[in-house]
């Protein structure tokens, strides 16, 4: 059986805190959509409303994409100038958020393309020695780092349906309509995803089992 | 990394790729019982659903960015590049084409009835115009809604018109101009429109 490594108790409290999306109920939507409404007569203050609401999301799904936060900001500003602009382009056909964040990644592949940088070197440099100390206790930090090593070796395209699934709690077929593709196509990457993230979560299991 | 592989035949990896939201119960009735009928007999699959809970533990500690975005400055910045504000499209009102179409079906009418009278009767001689040849109007002219006097006066004056005779109900004005003076008219933004009256090339 997979034994956790020694993060704090803190730490795990805080892995407790559900995903962002997991509260967003018919309610959360309906004020969404109710939002959408006032931006398609021109309204900012519903816009400025969406944008609040929906900032914290696409900021945390933009950065498992691109990591540079003037590139983030860059790409989620223009995700919701789109909103603006061409929310009568909202169609209802899926969830209002299925239609922001599928914007928002091609606005961020579209910039990855441009920068010809599938991953931020430099970070991933940094990342790549860990180094425990004489306690081999993982630091939260260490541990991002681990963690960011491990997503950097996906593709944009990988990285995109773990963190849609695991922390915008999307079911695939919603992934699907995300990320455009087929409903296959996320599970064969997720599949290989999770075979990655397995192996980091094993490297991590046996550290934890040395320090005792 | 990119290749799709078809999973359907291995039941192994087809059952993997769908833990992470059978974990979750976001998937179909027939797709749970798949799952569950195969996690009955297979104890690496059983295995790998027991490293759900850390894999998300995992991704929710680590994988939150240590510096969330600034919400209100990248707000800020949106509305700089929002200037100048949306203005929602007025949407004509549905009386609109049937009111256009009527307002040219007039001008038309009067514009028909004046020449016809025109041909009809002898030329309109005021007392002070005795003995002098009949003022002429040379072009109908209409004036965009809400064009002020001042406007018009100006545009008038500028180009060597003088009124004829105007407004008539439907707000045309008769105006003696000149050829030159007709194709400024036209180019003008106050001017909804200019059309000559008299046949041939305008005086």
């Amino acid at each position: 059986m997979l034994k956790w490594p020694s993060i704090s108790r803190q730490k795990r409290d805080d892995a407790k805190v559900a995903p962002a999306s997991s509260g967003r109920g018919p309610a959360a939507e309906a004020l969404e959509l109710a939002l959408l409404e006032g931006i398609k007569r021109g309204q900012r203050a519903e816009f400025d409303a969406l944008y609040r609401l929906y900032h914290p999301r696409l900021w945390r799904f933009l950065s498992h994409l691109m990591r540079h936060g003037e590139a983030i900001e860059e790409a989620l500003n223009d995700t919701m100038m789109v909103v603006w602009q061409r929310a009568e382009g909202f169609d209802g056909r899926s969830k209002l958020s299925t239609w922001i964040f599928g914007i928002a990644y091609r606005k961020a592949l579209k910039a990855l393309s441009r920068q010809d940088l599938p991953v931020d070197a430099d970070e991933v440099e940094e990342a790549s020695d860990p180094g425990p100390g004489p306690e081999q206790q993982l630091g939260l930090a260490q541990l991002r780092g681990r963690l960011r090593q491990a997503m950097a070796e996906l593709s944009p395209e990988h990285r995109a349906v773990v963190e849609l699934c695991y922390f915008h709690d999307m079911a695939y077929a919603e992934i699907a309509d995300v990320v455009g593709c087929p409903a296959e196509t996320v599970k064969t990457r997720m599949f290989y995803a999770r075979r990655r993230l397995r192996l980091l979560l094993d490297d991590l299991a046996g550290q934890g089992q040395g320090e005792e | 990394m990119s290749v799709v592989i078809p999973m359907e035949h291995d039941e192994h990896a087809a059952v993997q790729a769908l833990l992470p939201w059978y974990a979750r119960g976001q998937l179909d009735e027939g797709e749970m019982q798949q799952v569950q009928q195969h996690l009955l007999s297979c104890q690496a699959c059983r295995n790998e659903l027991a490293a759900e809970q850390p894999m998300q533990t995992l991704l929710s500690v680590a994988g939150t960015p240590p510096q969330g975005g600034d919400v209100e400055a990248g707000l800020a910045r949106m509305h700089a590049l929002m200037q100048p504000a949306r203005r929602p499209k007025a949407a004509a009102p549905r009386w609109m084409p049937w009111a256009l179409g009527l307002q040219g079906a007039a001008c038309a009418l009067l514009l028909g009835l004046w020449l016809h009278d025109r041909q009809a009767e002898p030329a309109y001689e005021g007392l002070s115009a005795a003995g002098t040849a009949p003022v002429v109007a040379d072009a109908l002219v209409m004036f965009k809604p809400g064009t002020t006097e001042q406007a018009v006066r100006e545009l008038l004056q500028a180009q060597g018109a003088g009124v004829v005779a105007g407004p008539t109900e439907t707000g045309a004005w008769l105006l003696r101009v000149d050829a030159r003076g007709l194709a400024e008219l036209r180019t003008a933004p106050i001017v909804a429109l200019a059309e000559p009256l008299q046949p041939g090339p305008a005086r």
